[in-house]
């Protein structure tokens, strides 16, 4: 596994750029962008939350670093620069190689990602086959050692289990043993733990923030869990209708969020409103096919204005390494906080 | 316990075993349950706790392998189908995914409709108005009625799974996870929803839910279950603040909570899974997870000690 160690970040602290990527869909409704101009940064080593509600698109942001896209989508601007590679321009030989290996990706369901008829070692062993040059009693070493790591136990006879022997908690941990035994530089993990009990996702959180620190993997998680955001992460990206809207560190954002959106959604939580009316955000998000023309949130925002409706806001600098897409300038304090008294 | 509410729904030694093949399933055992009249009463625990089983057991949806139910002083296990069918109209519910829930062939307006045509209430006149009426309540524009299912969002669709749910004007109406599919916006939207309907109509909630954020913000009362079992109930802020039951510690304590400064490395997390609710450990269901356990927890079921507003069933209660 030496060879790993080869491939640092050329180019400075990030690990994979993406800027203003646009992601189509070819439909019967004419073209669609379901991620609509997206720049992000993903710096080594660190936990970047991407959040958003579903439909914003952040699944899609997912499938199109890992090239995943449905027959019918396809990268139609921006760049994805992964270390000094761009993604977008890869040939099929050069993705085939990074892809399993250096970027590697986990799903919200383990049941489907896994092959029904062939035991969990073997499918985590065959990851190792595809990019590592091992023998076999060292690969299989490999195998149980990360079972072990990722706290499965008794990781040498569920090397020969069938995914259903093993309970939800237990396949997903298998998974992100596939995902992790080539010591990747980035994990792109979507929804890992959203169908996991509490209990269990609070097990795998930890160990995968145990596992990634020591690896110094770079993670971008997308979840619709705020809790889970605030766990984790170390840097956030909120998302809505195929756009970022604010970008901050993980105490910044939520000590001090400055898009309506982000406000509305940490205000919607029952936890910040015990014992009286939840403040809900009114309406839904658009679709596709109905996007608003102004600022894609001013339809539901309590502070749109009419030069909101008519013009998109930039992403714009509003402190130390906080951006937001609106153009209003008060700093809007979530008086959420403890409502207990 | 004190006797200050009137008692609506009482279950006592609800037991329902599930044959499968040769091995039992037991999904509920030795359960005993009150319901209040006009309040919120959460069920609360994992998937396999068996909260959902216990709902429908209460609903009248399955029949329980041992144990008595009444409501309102009725006893509903030793009824018949007739008799059962007229209370029935007073238990309502609500159920989790919205998309399954709604008959797609049937228009909105057909589907609210449906339980009073069922229970023969009203002309066909009355119903339109009594439907209109309802969409009204739950916030959904009249004019969308004779649209189906497909043409609704999920928020939209639970509203129209509220408004069936009302049609008949139940007493109680059990919800079995019925934010759990919808957007945190559209959950909140929900959720008031749930609460203005209670404080206008008197209504009684019984919720069952795995989200505790959710069920802290709205409920009077809970159960926590593991495994089939009830380990402590009582007093929601009660049992928030300073649970006595190990299981509910560690379940309050896994919560994501939404604080930057409070980060997963410092948590106390409990290590291990569910077991099987074919093979339940004897004694003390949870004493195979416990950092407390001693020898008597694996042998003698603890009973249920009464303080602070709630109960608890542990040998070594926090």
């Amino acid at each position: 596994m030496e060879e790993n160690k080869k491939t640092e970040p050329v180019s400075g602290q990030a690990v994979m750029t993406v800027k203003d990527l646009r992601t189509a869909l070819k439909t019967r409704q004419g073209i669609l962008y379901p991620v609509d101009g997206v720049s992000l940064e993903i710096p080594k080593g660190k936990i970047i939350g991407l959040v958003g509600e579903s439909g914003c698109g952040k699944s899609m942001m997912a499938n199109s670093i890992m090239n995943l896209l449905p027959k019918n989508g396809y990268i139609a601007e921006g760049s994805i620069l992964f270390q000094d590679k761009e993604l977008t321009a890869c040939s099929k030989e050069e993705r085939r190689k990074l892809y399993g290996n250096r970027i590697t990706l986990i799903f919200q369901d383990p049941m489907t990602s896994l092959n029904p008829v062939i035991r969990v070692g073997k499918q985590v062993e065959e990851v190792l086959k595809l990019h590592k040059d091992l023998s076999k009693e060292e690969s299989k070493k490999a195998v149980i050692q990360m079972f072990a790591d990722m706290g499965i136990p008794e990781p040498e006879r569920r090397y020969y289990s069938f995914p259903h022997e093993l309970s939800g908690g237990l396949r997903q941990r298998v998974m992100i043993s596939a995902a992790m035994i080539c010591r990747p530089d980035l994990l792109i993990a979507d929804e890992p733990t959203t169908a996991l009990d509490v209990t269990i996702e609070a097990q795998i959180l930890k160990q995968m923030k145990t596992l990634q620190k020591e690896e110094g993997t770079s993670v971008l998680l997308i979840t619709h869990d705020l809790g889970v955001v605030a766990e984790v992460c170390d840097l956030v990206y909120v998302m809505y209708a195929g756009k970022i809207v604010e970008a901050a560190g993980v105490g910044e954002l939520f000590h001090h969020p400055r898009h309506p959106y982000t406000e509305g959604l940490l205000n919607s939580l029952p936890s910040r409103n015990r014992g009286r009316r939840l403040r809900s955000i009114p309406g839904v998000v658009p679709i596709l096919t109905e996007m608003p023309e102004g600022c894609r949130f001013a339809p539901r925002c309590p502070y749109a204005t009419d030069a909101c409706r008519q013009k998109q806001p930039q992403m714009r600098l509003v402190g130390d390494n906080h951006q937001v897409r609106c153009v209003l300038d008060r700093d809007l304090i979530s008086e959420g906080g403890e409502a207990n008294g | 316990m004190a006797k200050e509410q009137e008692i609506l729904l009482k279950g006592q030694g609800l037991v329902k075993e599930f044959k499968s093949g040769k091995q039992v399933v037991h999904a509920v055992s030795d359960v005993d349950i009150e319901i209040r009249r006009g309040e919120t009463l959460s069920l609360v625990g994992e998937s396999g706790c068996g909260k959902s089983t216990l709902g429908r057991l209460l609903l009248g949806l399955l029949p329980p392998t041992a144990g008595k139910i009444w409501f309102e002083g009725q006893e509903l296990t030793a009824m018949d189908r007739k008799e059962f069918q007229k209370i029935r109209r007073d238990i309502q519910c609500i159920f989790q995914d919205p998309y399954s829930s709604l008959d797609p062939r049937l228009s909105v307006a057909s589907s609210i409709a449906e339980p009073l045509v069922i229970n023969k209430i009203g002309t066909k006149e009355s119903r339109q108005k009594r439907v209109e009426e309802l969409l009204k309540i739950v916030g959904i524009p009249v004019e969308y009625k004779n649209r189906f299912p497909h043409q609704f969002s999920g928020g939209q669709r639970q509203r129209i799974g509220i408004a069936r749910a009302l049609a008949l004007n139940p007493k109680l109406i059990v919800c079995d996870e019925p934010i759990s599919a919808l957007d945190v916006s559209i959950q909140a939207q929900v959720l008031n929803l749930l609460m203005d309907l209670q404080q206008e109509m008197g209504l009684t909630y019984l919720f069952i839910s795995h989200d505790l954020n959710v069920v802290r913000c709205i409920s009077d009362r809970i159960y926590i279950m593991y495994l089939g079992s009830v380990c402590e109930y009582g007093e929601a802020e009660a049992i928030f603040e300073h649970p006595r039951h190990p299981y509910t510690h560690f379940l309050l304590s896994a919560v994501p909570v939404v604080d930057p400064d409070d980060r997963i490395e410092n948590k106390d997390i409990i290590a291990g899974e569910i077991p099987s609710p074919m093979n339940p450990p004897s004694g003390c269901k949870f004493h195979t997870r416990c950092p407390y356990a001693t020898d008597i927890c694996k042998t003698e079921i603890p009973a249920f000690q009464t303080e602070e507003g709630r109960c608890f069933a542990c040998h070594h209660p926090l």
